[in-house]
């Protein structure tokens, strides 16, 4: 098995035990539910829209987009089976949103499909992350919008959090981009309009937004 | 049954191509893959063990 392969069963494996008490972590309002509700409000008027929400964990922001854009479709992905079996418990009465279990390196879609894309702190998960940003553009309709946000490394506050401690935590497996580096695998990925919002407190962290570009 | 505006956004992680719902499958007529579909969620896993080696 590839080391890219070991990677992805180790972080399955750790979210599995996790899935259980995932939305009592403390991270959830430290972190988790400021960056869905800012994704939320950036949206604006999403319709109709297909949108695809990729490593969507137990379903909060799923849940939070589809309460706030009715009319919109959401699917929401996870590579850890036991995250969408929780994401069905919260869902399970809203029959606009889709969940499957797929990676995020290997979207289950056609090309030009969704309107909207948005992965919220889980990119520091992945192993081939300029792959995956790829991928994501792929998926998207061209003028379609992708939001990534994931912890911001690049103060003293922040490399301490992320790049020491939850490195640490997480044995080394995962990484971080900067804000430099966010903008740059967006722009290689073919994506246009890069601009970035960096919330400081009380978890740092980082939007990454752009417009996808004709392929 | 998954919903039809669900399945028929759905395609191949590796041909990127439609799938088609056959029981609890959805099989890829490109290369042959059959994915589960477990309490009415996909797995649309590419399995490791089947790709070649680099």
């Amino acid at each position: 098995m590839s080391a890219e392969h070991t990677l992805k069963k180790r972080s399955n494996e750790e979210f599995d035990s996790w899935s259980k008490s995932y939305d009592k972590s403390v991270l959830q309002w430290l972190l988790f539910d400021p960056s869905h509700k800012m994704i939320v409000r950036e949206l604006g008027d999403a319709g109709k829209a297909h949108i695809l929400d990729i490593g969507c964990g137990t379903g909060k922001l799923a849940h939070r987009m589809i309460t706030h854009h009715r009319d919109a479709r959401v699917f929401g992905i996870d590579l850890c089976e036991s995250m969408i079996r929780s994401a069905q418990h919260h869902v399970v009465s809203e029959p606009r949103i889709h969940l499957s279990v797929a990676d995020s390196e290997h979207l289950p879609f056609e090309d030009a499909t969704f309107d909207y894309l948005t992965c919220s702190n889980s990119f520091h998960h992945y192993p081939n992350q300029a792959a995956a940003v790829k991928e994501m553009h792929r998926v998207l309709k061209p003028g379609g919008r992708l939001f990534i946000t994931d912890g911001y490394r690049d103060n003293l506050y922040g490399y301490l959090i992320y790049d020491v401690a939850v490195t640490t935590m997480e044995g080394g497996k995962v990484h971080h981009l900067s804000a430099a580096d966010f903008r740059k695998v967006f722009a290689d990925a073919g994506f246009q309009d890069v601009c970035q919002t960096i919330v400081r407190f009380p978890a740092p962290f980082v939007l990454t937004r752009g417009t996808a570009a004709e392929p | 049954m998954l919903d039809p505006e669900f399945l028929k956004l759905l395609a191949c992680p590796k041909c990127k191509v439609r799938l088609i719902q056959e029981d609890q499958t959805l099989l890829c007529q490109e290369c042959g893959r059959r994915f589960p579909v477990r309490d009415g969620v996909p797995v649309l896993l590419i399995d490791p063990a089947d790709e070649p080696l680099d």
